[in-house]
């Protein structure tokens, strides 16, 4: 069935975008203080707070968009589930390597950018 | 709707589609991007990454959706198999967008990197400046 499977897809992209903002505001206070400890620079902060939410809604939704949902019209209901699971796969994994990234990124900054005597 | 003018159509959407995240990623990102920028005391190099920025996210974009093959690999389809076939255009489609958004990915964190060993170098005479007796 069509509308099953776009269903399925509408499903994947918003449990995706909900990854990635349950993530963004898991870190968002945190980050912040330490972005504005070490950049001290007009919009430093800022610029990287929106950097993370793009890095982490586009690669979530590079792994659930990529996602072929095309099952067939007699296809059972748990196949529906197994496929948004394959699709939270490609998910999860761009996320995990797009934060890793970030993580580098932040490492960087903090420790040639902060003050020494903070 | 015949299959090649969805194909015709499909692909002239997807370009616009990637040139939209291109654009949208520039204008969230673009405010506080120019008030790093404008703090960097070298007006030629402000002028040069102002410029860099706009075009480095569309370049990533376009190179996303561009480097999706419809041919495929292993084995390539003929273009009458790829034209028969709109499930297939459909997924190459969504490959398309999900190269896009990857790269534009790659090109913000390479951005944040790329500010932050700026502002290093341009910080580094003021702090040794500091130091000084």
């Amino acid at each position: 069935m069509l509308l099953y499977n776009l269903l399925g897809f509408a499903v994947l992209i918003v449990v995706s975008v909900g990854i990635a903002v349950a993530v963004y505001r898991l870190l968002h206070n945190d980050l912040r203080d330490l972005l504005a400890a070490a950049l001290k620079v007009p919009g430093g902060t800022s610029f990287y707070l929106r950097a993370l939410l793009v890095v982490l809604l586009f690669s979530a939704l590079a792994g659930s968009v990529g996602k072929d949902f095309s099952l067939k019209p007699e296809s059972a209901f748990i196949e529906y589930v197994w496929a948004i699971n394959s699709g939270l796969k490609d998910v999860f994994q761009n996320s995990l390597l797009s934060l890793l990234g970030y993580l580098a990124l932040i490492t960087v900054l903090a420790a040639t950018l902060k003050p020494k005597n903070e | 709707m015949s299959n090649e003018q969805f194909l015709i159509l499909t692909f002239i959407l997807g370009a616009c589609l990637a040139l939209g995240l291109g654009l949208a990623t520039y204008a969230w990102l673009r405010r506080p991007f120019l008030e790093i920028v404008a703090s960097l005391r070298s007006p030629r190099l402000e002028s040069i990454i102002r410029k860099l920025f706009p075009v480095t996210k569309l370049l990533a974009a376009l190179l996303g959706f561009v480097s999706v093959s419809y041919y495929g690999s292993c084995p390539s389809r003929s273009y009458v198999a790829i034209v028969a076939d709109r499930r297939y255009v459909v997924a190459k489609n969504q490959e398309q967008m999900a190269t896009a958004l990857g790269y534009l990915v790659l090109a913000v964190l390479l951005w944040g990197l790329l500010l932050t060993v700026i502002l290093r170098v341009t910080r580094r005479p003021a702090a040794s400046r500091a130091g000084e007796p």
